[in-house]
């Protein structure tokens, strides 16, 4: 026993003093920070530099607070934020700025290493149709935008003094810019932009949303933002303790540009990617380390979705919301042909699913409902688009002999089947799957399909796409309303797709839409629980506890509430007292309760009953 | 009271009844798990639900009686004779009991249930400061006097009997003694069989979760897969250790292992304490101390009909309740073989008070170390916990140093929890079978443990957690009621002797 006690604290001795500090990384709370700090971090890593990692550490403020004091010895900082901490205006030229900084940063025993390769930048964005239509390409080429140039912006831009909106004004002369959309949320702000509400939109260069929706980048001809272009920002003394610091620091030096970044940050992002591993593929890419383990050991969590399910759309209003829910965790996109079935399964804790996928279509007139999964919150709504060649003489949906439907189980799929089905048409008209949606699309092209019918949500990008080709139009479903479908699948609701939606569309297009929710698994009430003390680890997927199915509910919230057609978590649905109420609930209960009465007057009675004489 | 006449015919009959008895349910079982499963979870879950406020005040009741048991006019007299010598040291004394009491949950839940509750607590906001100081006074409920309580007295109501009356160590004894010859026959025989039934699945349906939990873990730390072929070697690995430490006799198998079992387990406590949070689990020890003692009347009472939250005390505070009481045959029974010769005041305190300051530090250590991470860290382990219980606490060593060596050393320590327990099993069904024979044969021994290993194997294969819940609590309730009985008959026994002792000598003994 004393012998233990001796190598424990032996033990806790070693642990407590190495040889060398290891160098402390920090980085301040966004993905780019995130990605940045880690490559730093497996760069030194993989040449035997010890690094502690504080991703993230803080805000800018406590960054560099903490490289002061030397509590921190790396982060990377912005060469525009360096001037600004220093109460210096930042300037457009970024050899200037960097110079500046090198020199400001010198008496605080700081160095400014060789800058990554990007910047950071403010920049103004056009949807890429618009901005191509009026050739527009450079901020100057604004003023062909009349008589109001709409724009949407975050209230920061508006007010800063030397590079917001006031100022952008004044140096491009741009007199007729309205702030039509002004709101933190920087989701609102590009949806007005794809939306069309407004024209252009402020942004940051290398942000994810660029990339995602395709977005134009006007260029800043005039020079008029400030640069932000990051370096790794090191103490003296790191580089001091580490002789071989500066050289491996070096490495990176203008290795990463501004679409790299954007790419790296949108993965993050918005395909819930996780960004050590982004990283190391980085690394990787450019030769820099050689493929090594993951050593990283908490768990993703996996949300499984459908194939066609946009990145930059519900699928990453899903991952921000969960991202909120399941702060630390790192999150995994599967996307598959059958998302609920990836539940089921056990390979996702949760999916995006939409109605039809909670009811399943057996032989009985009213489709049954699948008990296995439930709804938490609202993300959207697809809709039915049945598509047919232009040139096709096809008027209705009934005259399509073959039509094409996605992967098997797809939403599409199951959507078309019950749809079918309760129009009874079943039999006439052939169902043809296929999990890449050019292939049906090709099939389409070369009339081997007479239609498509794909469940999206109304502008989705791709069908966008292939709409402004230009050789395919819209059917309508009229005979939905007719007969008693509305009742028998209340949860496929009459829709319209308004006219104009996409280009070739001039008339509106009656449809029926569902909603697209975010499901997990639901759990199975036993009264003998699931703990105790012999509580096994168990291998199959766990639903979603009360306290984080409302969490997450808030965090998706739309404003729009579940459909109540769709079976949902027991938490999110209101449960109503029933008027008369039986005075007792359980006539066996009252049995067993009095038969246990009984007992314990019997155990009284044993106990308390005279001694017999011995 | 003579017990020599039928001796052979009837240890013969609890014996063979009770195999045939375990191939049945065992094989209906293995056959039709679904069935067999809804039959008795379903009965267990009525029972639970429908009496919740019996089986709630039925365990206060334990406890209320070891307090008096430890304090009352009966805390002198010792369980053996008046000049006996306890058999074992203290210390391996409390080492013996806490591994065969609490096992390899306390390893788990000791990150979890703090955490689970401080989200979640019942009837109030979670993730707040005073969710927090529930989500511990709630663990320590489940985990603290209430569960040992139950033990001590299953322990003592056999102990006393054993040693003091010198009746077999059997369920039946006390009743025999008590209720006289008239009750004799099939209601004593039946009692013993339920005992011996209820500890034979209990053994068998912990022990295949324990297997679970020790793939799993592996799973977790190694990346072994997680399949029926690994099941099987754990099975047969941990078979034969315990046969092993079966065969030689309690003074070195179960004493060496339970050893063992506690210098793994102190000496990761160490590690946590000291090399996490120091100052905050010491504060947290010693304010859960205060929380728990003061509201312990209050929740040992509460049942929530206001809130509709009476699902969740079944669902936790009575799940563990039936745990211990599904254990409280075997575990009793193997306690009082081990008490000989204590005082009934030393057995209370030894066998309530100790183990349950020590499950208070051990949750103060794990459980404050998680609330430090989620309340004043990065956070981060909360949802694992809901997600999977196991996973948390591999989660919580990676923020130690030496991690992986923790994470082995807790893989060991389940390991070697589960081999105790089964080897505690075997030598307790043995007594149980070879009438109450406080050393039985080796023999005995070897064939009870392969039929334990065997039935083990058969709930394995049947992939089913719930079976092996099923079979684990399904004797928890008739036991409870021939507990109760028991419990009369050593209460007039205890009562006679007394006043038969104050009668011979007006002046107090004590001890």
């Amino acid at each position: 026993m004393r012998k233990l006690f001796f190598y424990f604290a032996l033990l806790l001795l070693i642990m407590g003093c190495s040889k060398k500090e290891p160098l402390h990384i920090g980085s301040k709370d966004f993905t780019e920070q995130h990605i940045l700090a880690e490559i730093i971090a497996q760069l030194l890593e993989y040449e035997k530099i010890p690094v502690k990692r504080s991703i993230p550490y803080g805000d800018t403020f406590s960054n560099l607070e903490a490289i002061k004091n030397g509590e921190l010895d790396l982060y990377v900082e912005y060469n525009g934020t360096g001037l600004i901490m220093l109460g210096q205006p930042p300037i457009s030229n970024g050899d200037k700025a960097f110079a500046e900084v090198k020199k400001l940063f010198h008496p605080l025993g700081l160095e400014w290493m060789n800058r990554l390769g990007f910047s950071n930048d403010y920049v103004l964005v056009m949807r890429r149709d618009r901005a191509l239509a009026l050739k527009i390409n450079k901020i100057s080429d604004l003023v062909k935008i009349q008589p109001n140039l709409r724009m949407a912006m975050e209230s920061e831009f508006v007010e800063r003094p030397l590079d917001g909106l006031p100022a952008l004004q004044r140096r491009y002369g741009l007199t007729h810019i309205v702030s039509s959309v002004v709101d933190n949320n920087k989701a609102v702000i590009y949806q007005a932009l794809l939306d069309g509400k407004v024209d252009v939109t402020e942004g940051f260069a290398t942000e994810g949303r660029i990339e995602d929706f395709g977005l134009a980048v006007l260029e800043d001809d005039l020079a008029f933002f400030p640069v932000y272009e990051p370096s790794p920002l090191v103490r003296k003394e790191a580089l001091k303790r580490y002789p071989k610091l500066r050289s491996v620091l070096e490495k990176l030096a203008d290795l990463i540009n501004t679409t790299d970044m954007r790419q790296m940050n949108r993965k993050v992002e918005l395909e819930g990617q996780d960004y050590q591993r982004i990283a190391q593929e980085f690394l990787i890419k450019h030769k820099l380390i050689e493929k090594q383990l993951q050593t990283v050991k908490s768990d993703k969590l996996i949300v499984s979705a459908g194939l066609i399910n946009e990145l930059g759309g519900s699928i990453s209003q899903a991952v921000r919301a969960i991202r909120k829910t399941f702060p630390g965790r790192r999150i995994k996109v599967l996307q598959t042909a059958d998302p609920l079935q990836a539940i089921l399964d056990g390979k996702a804790r949760l999916g995006i699913l939409s109605a039809e996928f909670f009811f399943k279509m057996g032989d009985e007139v009213l489709p049954k409902q699948n008990k296995s999964v439930e709804a938490v919150g609202v993300i959207g709504t697809r809709m039915a688009h049945i598509i047919v060649r232009q040139d096709s003489r096809i008027k209705r949906l009934k005259d399509i002999k073959r039509l094409g439907v996605g992967a098997l189980n797809s939403a599409s799929d199951r959507t078309a089947k019950m749809v079918l089905t309760s129009l009874d048409w079943r039999k006439d008209i052939q169902l043809v799957n296929n999990e890449k949606l050019a292939l049906q699309l090709d099939e389409l092209n070369k009339r081997k399909l007479d239609g498509l019918f794909l469940m999206v949500p109304p502008g989705h990008e791709k069908l966008t796409m292939i709409m402004n080709e230009g050789t395919f139009k819209l059917l309508s479903l009229k005979s939905w309303q007719e007969g008693n479908h509305l009742i028998r699948f209340p949860f496929f609701r009459l829709a319209r797709i308004p006219a104009n939606t996409y280009e070739q569309q001039p008339e509106l297009i009656e449809t029926i839409s569902t909603q697209m929710v975010l499901a997990g698994p639901t759990p199975v009430t036993k009264i003998v629980g699931d703990r105790g003390p012999a509580t096994v680890i168990s291998s199959t997927v766990q639903p979603l506890s009360d306290p984080l199915t409302l969490q997450l509910n808030k965090a998706l919230s739309s404003g729009e509430k579940l459909d109540p057609a769709i079976p949902a978590a027991e938490v999110l649905t209101q449960r109503t007292k029933p008027l008369s109420n039986p005075i007792n609930p359980s006539a066996m209960e009252s049995l067993f309760n009095l038969l246990i009465i009984f007992m314990i007057i019997l155990f009284f009675y044993l106990f308390l009953r005279k001694e017999k004489a011995v | 009271m003579s017990f020599s006449q039928n001796q052979g015919a009837k240890s013969y009959l609890v014996f063979i009844v009770s195999v045939v008895l375990c191939g049945v349910i065992g094989v209906w079982g293995v056959l039709a798990p679904e069935q067999m499963t809804d039959t008795a979870l379903g009965l267990t879950g009525f029972a639970l639900k429908s009496l919740d406020w019996f089986f709630l005040v039925l365990c206060t009741g334990f406890l209320v009686l070891s307090v008096y048991m430890a304090f009352g006019p009966y805390s002198h007299i010792r369980l053996g004779k008046d000049d006996e010598k306890p058999e074992f040291s203290t210390l391996s004394w409390l080492a013996m009991l806490f591994a065969a009491g609490m096992g390899a949950g306390l390893i788990f839940w000791g990150v979890a249930e703090p955490v689970f509750h401080y989200l979640a607590p019942p009837g109030m906001p979670g993730k707040t400061p005073e969710s927090a100081r529930m989500a511990m006074i709630i663990t320590n409920l489940h985990w603290g006097l209430h569960a040992w309580a139950i033990y001590a007295i299953c322990a003592l109501v056999i102990a006393y009997f054993s040693f003091r009356k010198e009746t077999p160590s059997l369920i039946s004894s006390p009743i025999q003694a008590e209720f006289g010859c008239k009750h004799r026959g099939i209601w004593c025989h039946s009692a013993d069989i339920i005992g011996v039934l209820a500890v034979i699945f209990g053994l068998a349906g912990s022990m295949t979760m324990g297997i679970l939990q020790v793939r799993a873990g592996l799973g977790e730390v190694f990346g072994v897969p997680a399949n029926d072929f690994v099941s099987m070697i754990i099975l047969v690995l941990m078979t034969t250790l315990f046969l092993i430490s079966a065969s030689t006799g309690l003074d070195k198998g179960i004493k060496i292992l339970s050893n063992i079992n506690m210098t793994i387990a102190v000496a990761i406590l160490i590690l946590i304490i000291f090399a996490g949070p120091t100052r905050f689990i010491f504060e947290v020890f010693i304010t859960s101390i205060g929380d728990y003692f003061s509201q312990l009347i209050n929740m040992s009472f509460k049942l929530y009909p206001y809130k509709e939250l009476t699902g969740w005390t079944s669902g936790w505070t009575l799940t563990y309740f039936i745990w211990w009481l599904a254990w409280g045959p075997f575990v009793g029974i193997f306690i009082a073989r081990i008490s000989r010769g204590r005082t009934i005041r030393e057995f209370a305190i030894g066998v309530i008070l100790i183990p349950t300051l020590f499950s208070i530090l051990w949750f103060a250590a794990f459980g404050g170390t998680a609330l430090y991470i989620e309340m004043f860290g990065g956070g981060g382990l909360a949802d694992l916990v809901l997600e999977d219980v196991s996973k948390a606490l591999f989660a919580l060593f990676t923020w130690f140093p030496l991690s992986e060596i923790l994470s082995g050393l807790a893989l060991i320590l389940i390991f070697v929890f589960l081999v105790t327990s089964a080897d505690s099993g075997t030598f307790v069904v043995s007594m149980m079978t070879s009438n109450g024979n406080l050393n039985p044969s080796t023999s005995f021994k070897l064939i009870w443990g392969i039929l334990i290993a065997i039935l083990t194997a058969g709930i394995l294969f049947t992939g089913s957690v719930t079976v092996a819940k099923a079979m684990a609590i399904t004797g928890a309730i008739p036991f409870t009621f021939i507990l109760i009985i028991q419990i009369i008959a050593f209460l007039r026994t205890i009562r006679r002797e007394n006043k038969a002792q104050l009668s011979q000598s007006p002046i107090h003994p004590k001890g």
